[in-house]
């Protein structure tokens, strides 16, 4: 429970000749993690077995379909199907063949409307002109300029002085839209002035050979562009269908095939002399013996294996070891990062504190009542988010709990004028509440310095240990003193706390050890983290500031609706809408909170305090998921 | 008891300018800790430690606060 699962370094040596048999009894029985061999001067590493070539070519065209049909990823459809390779080979080749052809359709008509559009829009632009389209090309003595200027006031006049000979066309303005037409000899002049009056040309070569109006042409293209657009529609919705009939097999194919590549290109991991090969690797050490007994079986004695001596510093595997209900809050390891092999896998008093500070802050039976409710039904919705919903029902358990405790039913005390019973009122003993959340700091806190003095006491040593952790516990008398005397824990937890504690001169003596202790273990950057215990015991205090927040919050609400009930009439559904929304709201903001805050807790004032981390996952040969 | 309002203001404040100073700080960091996120997904567990040192100070707003409060009720 407090410790990941024991591993076995193991290496397994055998003649080539039985080499798939041992794959394919590793890959069944899932429980080796392959150390990878790196090629060097003397073993370079295995070829893969000779189907593996035809196997990756599927995989990737199974691979392309899925990013193209914009499969979802789901593991619900992962054994569904139970496909032969020959099937899955044909069935990819026809859908891929398929949906290429849609695709190239597509593709043409993309290209189409691009056109379409890039036309309307010149003629758009041309529209203002009183011209028709074909006025503007197809002409051999006069050359044709058609774009914007700046202002066009002298410009007639300027032409002038070059021709007599042209034709302009243009409307009022700011950046007026010209059409000017002169003769092809007097090109260049003509050009330098339009360059003075910063023209910038519009190029309508894609209109050339067309004719009628603007207006003509613009209702016409319009009317192939809807057409197209239709056309372009069809075919996505054509993919969308395929990605539905097909998305279920090839999720399952995807699966099969990576697996089966596995399996096919392990010997690339192995250190593979010509004729012998050798594979090395982690085994748990309850698996190793039948895995033993089933491999010289399988291949009639001809392999050899042997087990290896762990080495100091080496980077071991790591599969957490925790019963079945613990198991859940794995997900918060996971997300952090997973315990060392000689570190002390703390997920168990994560299992025990997690839900009970989150139940502390948001402690009401009623919104305890619908997180369970929601937790259950989202469980069975979301088969893939398992995990995380167990995490959430044991909270919700504990937020009931806590919620009796305090005698909170949405935030009320009462309910239809009995108060409910309670051990004391969060909304109004507030002196009560932060006592109990320091408390619980400093107890959490010192539970963590206790596991790091045994983490270190495991890894190095008892005078490692003492150095580094012992300190840190010796000054909790001091803290707690300390706290006590700026009375941020008092009342009957405060008194306890207070017969607890030895004479003052005992405290002081503790904590000069203790700054010593440390001043020799960390040195003086130790002695400056003394005021962050502070700070971190005071970190607890967020217990009670956001369960205060989450009462105070219902209890607004209930006000409101309480006044708009009074009022009658149509208030009275606005009261009943306000109720749903607020406690709803209150409870996504609670939950959200707590559970973050609860986290954070453990993450950041108790993991510190003991936990390195940074261990490899254990991932079996075979257990691709 | 106009010293009353006084005290409510003070405590107010303890919560409030350490909550904008926080947030100031967590701004930067947070913003760097999704950053190196994006590029490696374990650093989850690092990121959040980072991310909500800075939180301390609103804590310590409160722990304020509330010392004001109990110093009125005294």
């Amino acid at each position: 429970m407090f410790i990941s699962k024991r591993m076995v370094k193991l290496n397994i040596a055998g003649p080539k000749s039985v080499m798939e048999c041992v794959i394919k009894g590793l890959h069944q029985r899932k429980v080796i993690h392959i150390v990878d061999h790196v090629k060097n001067e003397d073993i370079d590493i295995g070829s893969p077995i000779k189907d593996s070539p035809k196997v990756s070519e599927v995989l990737i065209r199974i691979r392309s379909l899925l990013s193209h049909l914009k499969v979802i990823p789901d593991n619900k459809y992962k054994s569904t199907k139970l496909m032969s390779f020959s099937e899955i080979e044909s069935f990819s080749r026809e859908t891929l063949a398929e949906l290429n052809e849609i695709l190239r359709k597509s593709k043409e008509t993309d290209e189409i409307l691009k056109e379409i559009r890039s036309k309307k829009d010149i003629i758009e632009k041309l529209k203002v002109l009183p011209l028709p389209i074909d006025a503007y090309t197809d002409y051999n003595s006069i050359v044709c300029f058609i774009g914007t200027i700046e202002e066009h006031n002298d410009i007639k006049k300027e032409i002038r002085g070059i021709t007599e000979n042209f034709e302009f066309y243009s409307l009022k303005g700011k950046k007026p839209m010209i059409a000017l037409f002169v003769e092809a000899e007097k090109k260049e002049d003509v050009q330098a002035i339009l360059s003075k009056h910063s023209f910038s040309e519009l190029n309508i070569s894609s209109v050339k050979g067309m004719g009628g109006t603007a207006e003509e042409n613009l209702r016409d293209l319009t009317k192939k562009e809807g057409y197209f657009a239709e056309r372009k529609q069809k075919l996505n919705s054509q993919i969308a269908q395929m990605s539905k009939k097909h998305s279920a097999s090839l999720i399952a194919s995807e699966d099969i095939l990576s697996k089966e590549l596995e399996r096919l290109q392990a010997p690339l991991r192995f250190a593979a002399t010509k004729n012998t090969f050798v594979i090395r690797g982690w085994v748990p050490m309850k698996q190793l013996k039948p895995l033993q007994e089933d491999l010289m079986e399988s291949t009639k004695n001809k392999i050899y294996i042997e087990t290896e001596e762990l080495k100091k510093g080496e980077r071991i595997p790591v599969e957490l070891d925790n019963p079945k209900p613990v198991k859940p809050f794995e997900f918060f390891m996971d997300l952090y990062t997973l315990p060392r092999y000689n570190e002390i896998d703390p997920t168990f008093l994560v299992f025990l504190i997690f839900p009970l500070l989150f139940g502390f802050m948001l402690g009401d039976m009623g919104y305890g009542v619908i997180t369970l409710i929601a937790a259950l039904l989202l469980k069975k919705k979301m088969p893939n988010f398992k995990r995380f919903f167990n995490i959430f029902i044991f909270s919700s358990v504990a937020t009931i709990f806590f919620g009796a405790l305090f005698g909170e039913v949405f935030g009320e005390e009462e309910i239809f004028g009995v108060a409910l019973p309670h051990i004391f009122s969060r909304a109004h003993q507030l002196d009560i509440l932060i006592s109990v959340a320091i408390t619980v700091g400093i107890f959490h806190l010192l539970a963590g310095y206790i596991i790091g003095f045994i983490n270190i006491y495991k890894g190095h040593g008892l005078k490692h240990a003492v150095y580094e952790k012992a300190g840190w516990i010796l000054l909790f008398p001091a803290v707690v003193r300390i706290i006590l005397m700026l009375n941020l824990i008092n009342g009957g937890i405060g008194n306890f706390l207070s017969l607890l504690m030895p004479h003052d001169y005992v405290i002081i003596f503790l904590a000069v050890i203790g700054v010593i202790l440390i001043l020799i273990g960390e040195g003086f950057i130790g002695t400056i983290e003394i005021p962050g215990l502070f700070s971190n015991i005071l970190s607890y205090a967020r217990l009670m500031a956001i369960g205060l927040a989450s009462v105070q919050l219902a209890l607004v609400v209930n006000e409101f609706v309480k006044e708009f009930f009074h009022a009658g009439g149509f208030m009275i559904i606005a009261a009943i809408a306000l109720l749903i929304f607020g406690h709803l709201l209150n409870i996504a903001l609670g939950w959200l909170g707590c559970f973050l805050h609860s986290l954070r807790l453990h993450y950041v004032e108790f993991f510190t305090k003991f936990f390195k981390g940074g261990a490899p996952r254990f991932t079996a040969f075979g257990a691709k998921d | 008891m106009a010293e009353a309002g006084l005290i409510a203001i003070g405590a107010g404040l303890a919560v409030g300018l350490s909550a904008i100073g926080a947030g100031i700080a967590e701004n930067a960091i947070g913003a760097a800790a999704v950053g190196a996120m994006a590029e490696k997904e374990e650093l989850f567990g690092k990121g959040l430690i980072m991310t909500v040192i800075p939180e301390t100070l609103v804590i310590f707003g409160l722990v304020i606060a509330i010392m004001v409060i109990g110093l009125a009720g005294a």
